[in-house]
């Protein structure tokens, strides 16, 4: 009973950075119709500014997020000033196929860029694990959750309740008239992108914490595609459900029927359930039902 | 003759232009694949297993390699019937990325530590082989009734069932043959590494295998050969730039899709380059 409690924190710990991951990829899907397959690269390349910042430029952990989210909103502005601006109303292989140019060359910048520097991000405060109720739970998981969760309610006042929310969501509603009412499309486009980059510097900097570092932060987009398809592509209470759902199902897999079949069952778990999703409610938890029936 | 180095450039680009031409037969009727390097895999272990275990001859164990991927093509299929767009790219990569764990997690087939072993069969006059069967195959297909109904249904589902085609049947075949080309690669591939591990047919396999096909352009299958010759050999020819090469070739692909999106053969170069062979044909 311990144990099922333990897995059940933890997955949900793990999912509230899940969560920042998904939103990442949700908010540029909800505004441009484009998926972006190098959502994975865009954590990295934020962990890495990070930890450019404070190993680089000796300019600490506040420094480095700083500095990081600066960078990556210029990458963003840069992206969609120079590629997508030009790529308007393109189709969605084209879409597809830009998003895996620019990961193949984030990829490469940051090995060039950032090489001899440490990726790691070390945590500000070494943390003892904690009891709650009898269950023990990951302080520094604790930690990552509590400002991915801030960050999420951050993110839907930010949608909910400002005038450029406001606007994001016309946009993801019916882009015609969103441009008919006078939303200027490019600027709203660049404003979507420039949060990807700060959510990417929040989530890739949260997973290097939890993980230890560096390596293999491109792996986390992976997880996204269950999350967002469970969810409902376009929902963004769905995505945050999904997300939890996600980290809670790979959680209890790897507690329990990894042992039984072998390891990297927990990954292939959320996949199947992606794929079940697929064949009963295709458009997910939440999603509009867009897909006609046949 | 060619040194090993240049006959090994080319054995992987035949086998990149053999894997660009399975996605891009389902992508004729319009059917996007994501996971071109799980049906890859499937038919580099089917094959690879049979060699080692079974001492199977190697076209017997190759010929394997393509009907399980054909097989499994048809299975996966099956969703394509329900989804288009967006959503079938998304499950075609879930199935990819599931095959990659799946191997992962079979110790039968050495599990991470990948499957060693593999007799080196492949030789360039196999791969060349294939890919010269695989010319015609396309060539005849784009003038055959399938290709046809393929063309249709790309263009407008609709219109397509409204004349006769039928397209559960026309999407399934596409999904399977793509299947049966993929697994073929894979098992070409198998016996000339010798070595296979599931983290070499992953999602970066899979969109590698679509970006060649869209890099050439998916007017004509055509696009398909010369995108996958060029993007697999630039690497090659890019050795001189050593830590710059990704960058350069991210850069090539997001410049590409800039200045022309629709790939590099598209239908007015093809109906250039067809009417100067025509007119070739007259003259000679």
């Amino acid at each position: 009973m311990e144990f099922l409690a333990f897995l059940v924190v933890d997955g949900l710990l793990v999912g509230a950075i899940y969560a920042l991951v998904a939103l990442a990829f949700v908010v540029v899907y909800k505004a441009s119709g484009m998926i972006n397959f190098a959502v994975g690269e865009w954590m990295m390349l934020g962990s890495r500014m990070v930890a450019a910042g404070v190993h680089g430029l000796g300019v600490g952990l506040g420094g480095g997020l700083v500095f990081a989210c600066v960078g990556m909103v210029a990458v963003a502005m840069a992206f969609t000033r120079v590629v997508l601006r030009q790529l308007f109303s393109q189709s969605l292989l084209t879409l597809i196929m830009v998003t895996i140019g620019l990961g193949i060359f984030m990829r490469g910048s940051a090995a060039l860029v950032f090489a001899g520097l440490p990726g790691g991000i070390a945590r500000p405060l070494p943390l003892e694990p904690l009891t709650v109720l009898g269950v023990p739970v990951s302080a520094e998981k604790l930690v990552a959750a509590a400002i991915a969760g801030a960050c999420i309610v951050a993110l839907s006042w930010f949608f909910r309740g400002s005038r450029t929310g406001l606007a994001l969501r016309a946009i993801a509603n019916d882009q015609q008239v969103a441009m008919s009412v006078g939303i200027d499309l490019h600027r709203h486009f660049a404003i979507t992108w420039g949060l990807v980059g700060v959510l990417s510097v929040l989530a890739g900097t949260l997973w290097s914490f939890v993980t230890g570092g560096g390596f293999g932060v491109e792996l986390l987009g992976l997880k996204v595609f269950p999350i967002v398809i469970v969810g409902g592509l376009d929902s963004f209470p769905g995505t945050i459900v999904g997300a939890f759902a996600i980290g809670i199902l790979e959680s209890l897999t790897a507690g329990y029927v990894d042992p039984v079949v072998g390891g990297g069952f927990s990954h292939v778990a959320s996949y199947v359930v992606l794929i079940a999703t697929l064949f009963v409610r295709p458009y997910g938890l939440f999603g509009r039902t867009e897909i006609e029936p046949r | 003759m060619l040194s090993d180095h240049a006959v090994s450039i080319l054995i992987f680009a035949g086998i990149d232009i053999i894997m660009a031409l399975s996605f891009f037969l389902p992508a004729s009727a319009g059917q996007l694949s994501a996971g071109q390097g799980g049906f890859m895999a499937l038919g580099a272990y089917t094959s690879a297993y049979l060699s080692v275990h079974h001492q199977a001859p190697f076209p017997l164990a190759l010929a394997a390699g393509g009907l399980v991927g054909g097989l499994v093509g048809l299975v996966v299929g099956f969703p394509a019937l329900r989804l288009r767009g967006l959503y079938l790219v998304l499950v075609t990569f879930g199935f990819g990325e599931m095959v990659r764990v799946l191997f992962l997690s079979a110790p039968a087939f050495g599990g991470p530590a990948g499957f060693a072993g593999i007799p080196p069969t492949t030789t360039i006059w196999y791969v060349l082989g294939l890919v010269l069967v695989l010319v015609y195959f396309f060539a005849r297909l784009s003038r055959s009734r399938m290709g046809r109904a393929f063309a249709a249904l790309r263009d407008d589902e609709a219109a397509a069932e409204a004349m006769g085609v039928n397209s559960t049947y026309v999407k399934l075949a596409a999904f399977a043959a793509g299947g049966v080309i993929a697994g073929l690669g894979g098992g070409l591939y198998a016996h000339y590494t010798l070595f296979i591990d599931p983290e070499a047919f992953g999602v970066g396999r899979s969109l590698f295998v679509m970006l060649y096909a869209v890099f050439g352009g998916l007017a004509s299958f055509w696009g398909s050969v010369v995108g996958a010759a060029i993007l697999s050999v630039l690497p090659e020819l890019l050795r001189w730039v050593k830590d710059w090469r990704e960058i350069l070739y991210g850069l090539l692909v997001l410049l590409m899709m800039l200045v022309r999106p629709q790939g590099l053969l598209d239908p007015t170069l093809l109906a250039r380059i067809s009417a100067r062979g025509e007119r070739a044909a007259a003259r000679g």
